[in-house]
C-alpha cells in the first residue's frame, strides 16, 4: 500500500506541474481571434478564461484516468484482488455534483453577462436611423453586408448608400454591421474582429464591433451556402486610419455614381429575386 | 422441419432478391406516376426527371424491396383476416433451421438482427470513411485539386450523412437489439416484425442516400438547410428519402425497444435492477421516439417544397429557413445524445468486469443518463447562437448546454468510483474504454467552449466544431464500439480476436486519430470555415498534418476491419463461453444462444455487478448449470 | 451446480407482455405522434407570425369548406363512440354479436371519415406554389392527418376481420389499445380543424 500513496503523490504532483505550467503558457500565449477589436478581445478574454479554468479540471480528470487505470492496473495472469467493494459514496457524489454546478452556474453567469455587454448578434439595429452620420467614435457607423452566393457587397447607408465589393473600416470607431442575405443562408467571418453572424434572406442580423488595428483582414463565409462556398473569401478586407476612410469613401464614391440610380434604395433587407427559386 | 416449406416460406428464402425485384418494380412505378400525374411547374436541369418523379419512385421503391422481402405479409394476411401464425411459422421466421440464409432475408431474431446490424454498419463505416481519406486528400492544397466543387461537397454530404446515419444505429443496433432481450431475460422483443423492418429501412436509406452521385449529388451537407436545399438539383431528393427512412427506424426502434424493456422483463426485474446497458438503451430509445418526428416533419415540409413549390423555407414565398433550422436541430441535438448514451452504458456495463468490482454509483449513473436524455430537448438553439435568431434566448440555451456538463460528468465519476483502488486487467476492450474516455473527455472540454455565447463566435462553424463532435462521435462512439466488438464478439460469433494485434491496433488508431483532429482544432481555432473546398493559405501546414495523421487513422481503422475479417472468417479461433469471467446474464447463456434464448425464463436477483461475493444476476432454474466461469 | 432451482420459484415459460403491450406501445407512438403534431403546430404559428409579404394568407386564399370539414369530424366520433362501446362490451365479456355490429359500425364510420377527408382535401383548391404558407401548412396537416386516418383504418380492418372470420378473438386491451390511438388522432384533429378554421 504504500506505493499506492507513492504512486498517488506522484500522480497528484504531475498534474499539479501541468496544470500551473499550462495555465501560466495560456496566460502567454497568442489567444485566438486576437485583439483587432473590442469584440475580438472579449472573446479572446472568454476563450482564455474557460481554458484558464478548463484546463486543471481536465488534466485533473485526465490523471485520475491514467492513475486509476493505467499505473493501477494488473495482468490477467498474476491476478490480484481488487479492494473491497464501494457500491457508492453520497458525500462524494453530492460533492462532485454540487462542484460541477458550481463551475457550470459560474460560467453561465459570466457568459450571460459579457453577453450583456458585447451584445453580439443582437438582432436588432441599434438606432432609428441608418443615415444619420455618427457624431462620436463611440456612436456606431452602420455597415450592411450584403451575401450573395458567393460574394459579399458591402453598402454604407451613412455615405449615400454606396455598394463596394471590398470592405473598409475606420479604426477606431464603432461599426454596426447588419448582416443579410438575398439568396441563401451564409455566414459573414470576420475572424479577425471577432465578428460572426449568420447572413439570413428577409432577417437583418447586427453585430456590433470597434476595430482597434490597421490592417489587411480576410473574410469568409461560415455557412455552407453552395458550391463555391469555399471560394466565398476576401483577403483584402482592410481596418485604416480615418482619414484613409474618408479618402477611400470619396473614391468609391466617384466610382459608384454612375451606377447609384440602378441600386435598389438602403434597406435592411431586401426581396429576394424569386427566379431563384423557380416559381 | 418434417413438413414441406410453404410457398410463402419458399419466396422468403429468396427474400433479398425479391426485395430488388420489388424495389426495381416500385421505383418505375412510382417515377412514371410522379412524373406524369403530379403536375410540377419548376424548370430546373430536369433531363434526369421531375422530383416529385424521384421522391415517389424511391418511395415506392422502397414499399417495393419490403414487399419483396415478406414485410407485407403477415399485415396483408391480418386485413384478410387469415389465421395467425402458427408457433411453427414464428420459430421458421425466426430462422430456425436456417443456417447462414437467415441472415440474407427477414428473421425475427433479435441476435441475428443484432449481427445484421453489425455487418451492415461495419459496411457503410467503410464506404463513409472511403469519404474521409477523399476529402482530407483534397484538403492537402488550398485550392482545388483532385475533386471540383459539386463532387467535394457532395462527398462531405455524403461522408457525413452517411456517418450520421451508421452512428445513430452504430451500438442500439447491433449490441441493443443483441443483448437487451437477454439481458432482461426476455425469448425475443415485443415486436419482432417491427425489428426485422428498422433494420431493413437501413440498407435502402443508405443505398438511396449514395445513388445521389447519379443524380447531381447535394450540396448542403448533412444539415440539409433551406432553401440552399430548395435550389438543389434532383441528388437532394436522395437526401430527403433516406433521412426519411432513417427517421422512421430511429423512431420505431426506439419504440420497440422502450415496449420491450418495459412489458417483457423477466421476474424480479424490476428497472432499479436492470443493467446499466439497458438503461442506456431506454433513456436512447425514448430520445429516438421523440425526436425522430421532428425530423419528419420537416422532410416533409421540404418534401412539398421541391414537389408542389410551396414555400415553408423560401422566404419570398412567406417561408423562413429558421423554421428548418429549428425543426432540424430540435431532432438534431437529442440525435447526438442517441449516438453517445448507448456508448456510456456500454462502457460502464464493461468496466466491474475488468475491475472486479460492483458498478459504483449505479443509481447516478442512471439519474446521470436520464438527465442528458431530459436535457438534450432543449438545447437545441445552440446551434444556432449566430443565426440572429431570438438573441434574447441566448442566454436560456448557453445555461441549458453547460447544465448538460453535470449528468455527463457523472458517468465520469462513475467511472472513476469504479475504478478506485480496482486492480483493473488491462485488457484490449480496456484499452478502448481507455481511449473512449480520453477522447471524450476532449470532445466535452471543447463543447464547453462552443456553449459559451461571446467564445462560440469565433469558434462556431469553424473546424474546432468539426472537431469537437468527431471527438465525441468518433473519440467516444466508435471507441466504445470497437471496445464492444472485442468484448462481445465471443459471445456474437463463438470467436475471439489476436489481442497482440489488437494492442498494436488500438495504438495506431488512437495516436493517428488524436493526430488528426488535435490538428484540426488548431486549424478550426485559426479560422477555416467547416465544409470549404478552398482555405486561406498559411493554414496548409496544419490541414498536411492532419491529412497525413488521417490516412495513419484510416489505415489503422482499415487493420482493425482486417483483423475482426480475419479471426472471425479465416482463422475461426473458438472463443471461451465467459472468457472476461463476467457475471452478466448475456454471458451466462450458452454459445451460440438458443433460437428463443432460455429454456426458461431466468428469475433476476440483483445487479449483475457482485463481484466481490460472486453472486450471479438472476437464476437459470434448474436445468442450466449455475456460473462456470472461462 | 445445483439440482433445484436456487430460488424456489416456479418454471416460468415466458413473460407475457401480450395486452398490457399493447396498449403501453399504443401510447408510447401518441407520445411519438405529439412531436410530429408539435412541429406541425410549431411551424404553424411560426409561418403565420412570419408573413412576409403577406404570404401567410394572400388575398383570394380562404379556409376548407367549414361543412365538409365539420362532417370530416362526426364519422370520427361515431368511430371512437363504437370503439368505446366494444371496448366496454369486451371487457365485461359480452358475446359476439353486439360486438360484431358495433366493429362494423366503427369499420364504416372509419371508412366514411377517409372518404370525407379525401373529398375535403379535394375541395381545397389552392394552387400550392403561389397560395401561401397558410395553405401550404394546412394540406401538409391534412394530409398528416389523413394518413394517420388510413393507419388506424386498417388496424380496424385487420381486427374486424379477424373477428369476423374467427381467426381472431378480440381482446379487451386490444380493443383499448386502438380506442386509445383512435380517440387520439380524433382529438388532434378536432384541434387542427378549430386552428385552421378559426387562426388563418
Amino acid at each position: 500500500m504504500r506505493n499506492r500513496a507513492t504512486a498517488i503523490r506522484v500522480v497528484i504532483i504531475v498534474w499539479f506541474i501541468l496544470a500551473v505550467g499550462g495555465d501560466v503558457a495560456l496566460a502567454f500565449g497568442p489567444i485566438p481571434p486576437g485583439q483587432a477589436s473590442d469584440l475580438a478581445s472579449s472573446e479572446s478574454l472568454t476563450i482564455l478564461l474557460l481554458a484558464e479554468i478548463g484546463w486543471p479540471i481536465f488534466s485533473a480528470v485526465l490523471a485520475a484516468l491514467f492513475f486509476t487505470m493505467v499505473v493501477n492496473r494488473t495482468a490477467p495472469p498474476t491476478e490480484e484482488p481488487s479492494a473491497a467493494a464501494l457500491r457508492g459514496n453520497t458525500r462524494a457524489q453530492t460533492a462532485w455534483i454540487a462542484g460541477t454546478l458550481v463551475v457550470v452556474l459560474s460560467l453561465a453567469v459570466y457568459g450571460t453577462v459579457a453577453l450583456a455587454i458585447d451584445q453580439p448578434g443582437a438582432g436588432v439595429p441599434s438606432q432609428a436611423s441608418a443615415l444619420a452620420m455618427p457624431t462620436s467614435t463611440s456612436q456606431p457607423l452602420e455597415v450592411q453586408v450584403i451575401a450573395q452566393q458567393w460574394w459579399f457587397t458591402y453598402r454604407y447607408p451613412t455615405y449615400g448608400g454606396i455598394e463596394t465589393p471590398q470592405l473598409v473600416l475606420p479604426v477606431n470607431q464603432k461599426i454596426e454591421f447588419n448582416v443579410t442575405s438575398l439568396d441563401v443562408v451564409h455566414s459573414f467571418w470576420f475572424y479577425a474582429l471577432g465578428v460572426k453572424a449568420d447572413a439570413v434572406p428577409l432577417n437583418d442580423n447586427v453585430v456590433t464591433a470597434t476595430p482597434t488595428k490597421i490592417g489587411t483582414y480576410r473574410i469568409q463565409c461560415a455557412e455552407l451556402c453552395g458550391l463555391w462556398h469555399g471560394n466565398m473569401a476576401d483577403n483584402t478586407a482592410m481596418v485604416v486610419s480615418p482619414s484613409d476612410f474618408a479618402a477611400w469613401i470619396q473614391q468609391e464614391t466617384t466610382l459608384d455614381a454612375p451606377i447609384m440610380k440602378y441600386l435598389l434604395p438602403y434597406s435592411h433587407t431586401y426581396e429576394p429575386s424569386p427566379t431563384i427559386y423557380g416559381s | 422441419m418434417s413438413t414441406p416449406p410453404t410457398l410463402a416460406r419458399r419466396l422468403n428464402e429468396w427474400g433479398l432478391l425479391l426485395g430488388v425485384i420489388g424495389a426495381v418494380i416500385g421505383f418505375i412505378i412510382g417515377f412514371a406516376v410522379g412524373t406524369h400525374a403530379i403536375p410540377y411547374s419548376f424548370d430546373e436541369d430536369n433531363s434526369l426527371g421531375s422530383d416529385p418523379g424521384i421522391l415517389l419512385g424511391y418511395a415506392l421503391s422502397v414499399v417495393g424491396f419490403l414487399a419483396g422481402m415478406g414485410f407485407l405479409n403477415y399485415p396483408i394476411g391480418r386485413l384478410l383476416g387469415a389465421k395467425r401464425p402458427t408457433e411453427e411459422d414464428n420459430a421458421y421466421m425466426h430462422g430456425e433451421g436456417g443456417g447462414l440464409t437467415r441472415y440474407f432475408r427477414m428473421t425475427t431474431d433479435h441476435k441475428v438482427i443484432g449481427l445484421q446490424y453489425l455487418v451492415m454498419i461495419l459496411a457503410f463505416l467503410f464506404i463513409g470513411g472511403l469519404g474521409a481519406m477523399f476529402i482530407r486528400t483534397e484538403l492537402l492544397t488550398p485550392s482545388p485539386t483532385v475533386a471540383n466543387a459539386q463532387s467535394y461537397l457532395t462527398l462531405v454530404g455524403l461522408h457525413s450523412t452517411l456517418m450520421i446515419f451508421m452512428a445513430s444505429a452504430a451500438i442500439i443496433g447491433p449490441f441493443g437489439n443483441y443483448f437487451v432481450p437477454i439481458m432482461i431475460g426476455a425469448r425475443n422483443m415485443a415486436f419482432p416484425r417491427l425489428e426485422a423492418l428498422t433494420f431493413w429501412l437501413l440498407p435502402p436509406a443508405g443505398l438511396i442516400l449514395l445513388s445521389t452521385v447519379f443524380l447531381g449529388g447535394f450540396t448542403t451537407g448533412w444539415t440539409g438547410y433551406a432553401p440552399l436545399a430548395d435550389q438543389n438539383v434532383l441528388g437532394m431528393d436522395s437526401y430527403l428519402i433516406a433521412f426519411a427512412l432513417i427517421g422512421m427506424s430511429i423512431g420505431l426502434s426506439g419504440v420497440n425497444m422502450i415496449a420491450t424493456i418495459m412489458t417483457k422483463r423477466a421476474p424480479g426485474l424490476p428497472l432499479s435492477r436492470m443493467p446499466i446497458f439497458v438503461w442506456s438503451v431506454l433513456v436512447t430509445s425514448f430520445l429516438g421516439a421523440l425526436a425522430a418526428p421532428a425530423l419528419i416533419a420537416a422532410v416533409l415540409m421540404e418534401v412539398f417544397d421541391r414537389s408542389y413549390q410551396t414555400t415553408f423555407f423560401v422566404p419570398a414565398g412567406g417561408g423562413s429557413p429558421y423554421l428548418w433550422e429549428n425543426l432540424f436541430w430540435f431532432f438534431g441535438h437529442p440525435e447526438v445524445y442517441i449516438f453517445v448514451v448507448p456508448a456510456f452504458g456500454l462502457v460502464m456495463e464493461m468496466l466491474p468486469v475488468f475491475t472486479r468490482r460492483p458498478l459504483w454509483g449505479y443509481r447516478v449513473a442512471v439519474g446521470g443518463m436520464v438527465g442528458i436524455g431530459l436535457l438534450s430537448f432543449v438545447v437545441w438553439q445552440h446551434h444556432l447562437f449566430v443565426s440572429g435568431l431570438a438573441p434574447s434566448l441566448r442566454p436560456f440555451y448557453m445555461f441549458s448546454t453547460e447544465l448538460i456538463s453535470v449528468p455527463t460528468g457523472i458517468i465520469y465519476l462513475v467511472a472513476l468510483g469504479t475504478l478506485w483502488r480496482a486492480r483493473t486487467r488491462f485488457t484490449v476492450p480496456m484499452l478502448f474504454i481507455f481511449g473512449f474516455f480520453f477522447n471524450f473527455l476532449i470532445g466535452g472540454f471543447t463543447g464547453v467552449f462552443l456553449s459559451d455565447v461571446p467564445s462560440d463566435f469565433t469558434l462556431h462553424a469553424s473546424y474546432f466544431v468539426q472537431a469537437h463532435f468527431h471527438y465525441t462521435i468518433m473519440g467516444g462512439e466508435v471507441f466504445a464500439l470497437m471496445a464492444a466488438i472485442v468484448y462481445y464478439l465471443p459471445k456474437m460469433t463463438g470467436r475471439t480476436m489476436d489481442t497482440k494485434l489488437l494492442r498494436f491496433q488500438f495504438w495506431a488508431v488512437f495516436i493517428t486519430f488524436n493526430g488528426t483532429f488535435i490538428s484540426l482544432i488548431s486549424v478550426g481555432i485559426l479560422g477555416m470555415p467547416r465544409r470549404v473546398i478552398s482555405y486561406a493559405a498559411y493554414l496548409q501546414p496544419l490541414n498536411i498534418s492532419a491529412t497525413v495523421f488521417a490516412y495513419g487513422l484510416g489505415l489503422s481503422m482499415a487493420l482493425f476491419l482486417g483483423i475482426l475479417l480475419w479471426e472471425v472468417v479465416i482463422k475461426q479461433k473458438v472463443a471461451a463461453r465467459n472468457p472476461w469471467e463476467s457475471l452478466g446474464v448475456e454471458w451466462q447463456v450458452p454459445t451460440p444462444v438458443p433460437l428463443f434464448n432460455f429454456d426458461q425464463v431466468p428469475v433476476a436477483w440483483s445487479l449483475p455487478y457482485d463481484y466481490d461475493t460472486g453472486k450471479p444476476a438472476a437464476d437459470f432454474g434448474p436445468a442450466v448449470p449455475a456460473f462456470s466461469g472461462a | 451446480m445445483s439440482d433445484v432451482s436456487p430460488t424456489g420459484l416456479t418454471v416460468v415459460d415466458e413473460v407475457e407482455g401480450g395486452g398490457r403491450t399493447l396498449i403501453f406501445t399504443s401510447r408510447l407512438f401518441m407520445a411519438a405522434n405529439t412531436t410530429l403534431q408539435l412541429s406541425l403546430l410549431f411551424a404553424f404559428l411560426y409561418l403565420r407570425a412570419n408573413n412576409f409579404g403577406g404570404m401567410w394568407h394572400p388575398s383570394g386564399i380562404g379556409t376548407p369548406p367549414q361543412v365538409l370539414a365539420i362532417i370530416s369530424l362526426v364519422f370520427p366520433l361515431i368511430t371512437l363512440v363504437a370503439l368505446w362501446a366494444v371496448w366496454n362490451a369486451v371487457g365485461r365479456g359480452r358475446e359476439s354479436n353486439a360486438v360484431s355490429g358495433l366493429l362494423w359500425l366503427a369499420l364504416v364510420a372509419a371508412v366514411l371519415t377517409g372518404a370525407v377527408r379525401i373529398l375535403l382535401m379535394y375541395q381545397f383548391n389552392w394552387e400550392l406554389d403561389s397560395a401561401g404558407t397558410y395553405a401550404a401548412i394546412s394540406t401538409l396537416w391534412y394530409a398528416v392527418l389523413l394518413g394517420e386516418f388510413i393507419l388506424v383504418g386498417l388496424w380496424l380492418l385487420s381486427l374486424v376481420m379477424g373477428h369476423v372470420r374467427g381467426t381472431d378473438r378480440l381482446s379487451a386491451s386490444h380493443a383499448r389499445a386502438i380506442l386509445d390511438q383512435w380517440a387520439y388522432i380524433t382529438g388532434v384533429s378536432i384541434v387542427v380543424y378549430l386552428l385552421i378554421q378559426y387562426i388563418k
